[in-house]
């Protein structure tokens, strides 16, 4: 369940708002382009209707319109839908793709002493994350360790639409943890949210990057 | 892999890894399973997992664990109580799906139970599929009964004659032709043709719908509260409260429109 309080949108509005037919919709639905949780039925007057938080679907389908003339739909639903894979990306591609930085790979070489595996989608991500986050200083390497070692355990359960990884500092003491839905987390005022981490659309941009 | 499996009168065996197994008498197989043929003529259980290529079921069988399979024929009973992973599966008797189930080739011309989801690249119906979960399919033709309280998805579903009922049909090309009443909640797609068979036909037969949404949306025999969709034809004999249409709407002269808007 979606919480009560995200803004909905009717589907009869988004298919106006966006321009774009029922069919084309429902195929992208299919495809899993777009999620079921997505798909809020509600009573109305005139019998039921069907809703859609209204910032996340528009964003979604801004981004298949903006997309779907380069790619193929099974391309696209590669790069949102959640599921495991075996990719094969070569380091040589991701710095040339501008995905990562050889300092960030770097980073993460001296991490994980030398084991590096770039098929696993896991690690690529987490160079992703070392790069924009420890390069440019906004956490710390031993704060990216933290957040590592935290991926590493429980990647597979957090491979979900909607899941995220948050890093927060309780009296300047850091710490990690997983959500499967953020609406479900509460933090408290004093501690410090440093860093959140959408998982799947990480990854989304990772793959979209490496297709483009 | 050379071990043969056949009970006649009365026995129970464990499984293990056999090259057939043939059940003439009432057998029961008390472990996980891995062969290369089942066939049962008389009543046979298993209690553990199954992986065959092949089985067929003539008498009656019920499956305890998880089944994998190639090819599973069943001309008597057939109870899964588990989950069912297979390529092709013909039900000539009856069966019982109690799990969701993947099966990529499914044909019926006995009598389907499903409890929970089933998820099939091709379904051809002519029997009668009931049930209570989502029926997802890539290409359906159904020419027998299909009534189930989910939901049925899929690229081209196909229905002629029999029942149709279900709680929402959606996809992408959707063709009904009924005989007798038939009903759904709501039907999605972007190409919808409702109509009723000319010959053997219950006179007083109609689709009832509450919400029809789509695009190209041609509809004879329905009644509908809600239709919504770009271009609507709104044929012979049908009843609708609201037409919601973006480019054009149609009425044919016996047709009967309540309340019609442009959006």
């Amino acid at each position: 369940m979606i919480e009560v309080e995200t803004e909905l949108i009717s589907k009869k509005e988004l298919l106006q708002v966006m321009n774009i037919s029922y069919g084309q919709l429902y195929r992208w639905k299919r495809k899993k382009l777009i999620p079921e949780d997505w798909f809020i039925k509600k009573s109305v007057s005139t019998g039921q209707e069907t809703f859609f938080p209204r910032e996340l679907v528009l964003e979604r389908i801004r981004k298949i319109i903006e997309l779907k003339d380069q790619v193929s739909l099974d391309e696209l639903s590669d790069i949102f839908s959640p599921k495991e894979e075996e990719v094969n990306i070569e380091a040589e591609r991701l710095f040339e793709k501008n995905v990562v930085t050889r300092q960030g790979m770097e980073l993460f070489t001296n991490m994980v002493e030398g084991a590096v595996d770039l098929s696993d989608l896991k690690q690529v991500l987490m160079v992703k994350i070392l790069d924009d986050q420890v390069v440019t200083g906004h956490i710390t390497f031993e704060e990216g360790k933290l957040i590592w070692r935290f991926l590493e355990a429980h990647y597979h359960r957090l491979n979900k639409e909607e899941s995220c990884v948050l890093l927060i500092r309780h009296l300047g003491l850091p710490f990690v943890v997983g959500a499967l839905k953020r609406e479900m987390v509460i933090v408290d005022e004093g501690d410090r949210l440093v860093l959140e981490i959408e998982i799947m659309k990480e990854i989304g941009k990772i793959k979209l990057a490496l297709l483009g | 892999m050379a071990r043969k499996l056949t009970i006649y009168g009365e026995g129970s065996v464990s499984g293990g890894e056999v090259s057939k197994v043939r059940v003439f008498g009432d057998g029961m197989i008390q472990s996980d399973i891995v062969t290369h043929s089942i066939k049962v003529f008389g009543t046979a259980t298993f209690e553990g997992n199954v992986e065959a290529d092949e089985i067929k079921v003539y008498g009656e069988v019920t499956f305890n664990g998880k089944v994998k399979a190639g090819l599973i024929k069943i001309y008597g009973t057939a109870v899964f109580k588990q989950e069912v992973i297979s390529k092709n599966m013909a039900v000539h008797g009856m069966t019982q799906l109690s799990k969701s189930s993947v099966i990529e080739m499914m044909k019926n011309m006995g009598q389907i139970t499903m409890m929970e989801s089933l998820q099939c690249q091709k379904f051809k119906n002519y029997g009668t599929v009931t049930g209570n979960g989502n029926l997802t399919v890539g290409d359906l033709l159904s020419r027998g009964n299909l009534e189930i309280e989910g939901e049925i998805e899929g690229e081209a579903l196909v229905f002629k004659g029999g029942k149709l009922q279900a709680n929402t049909l959606n996809g992408e090309k959707i063709f009904i032709k009924f005989t007798t009443g038939s009903q759904c909640q709501s039907i999605g797609a972007a190409q919808l043709v409702i109509k009723r068979a000319r010959f053997k036909c219950h006179p007083q037969a109609f689709m009832m719908v509450d919400e029809i949404e789509g695009d190209q949306l041609d509809l004879s025999y329905t009644q509908a509260k809600v239709v919504r969709g770009d271009v609507v034809r709104v044929g012979t004999y049908s009843k609708v409260e609201l037409v919601e249409y973006q480019t054009k709407l149609l009425k044919h002269s016996s047709a009967n429109v309540l309340n019609c808007r442009e959006s």
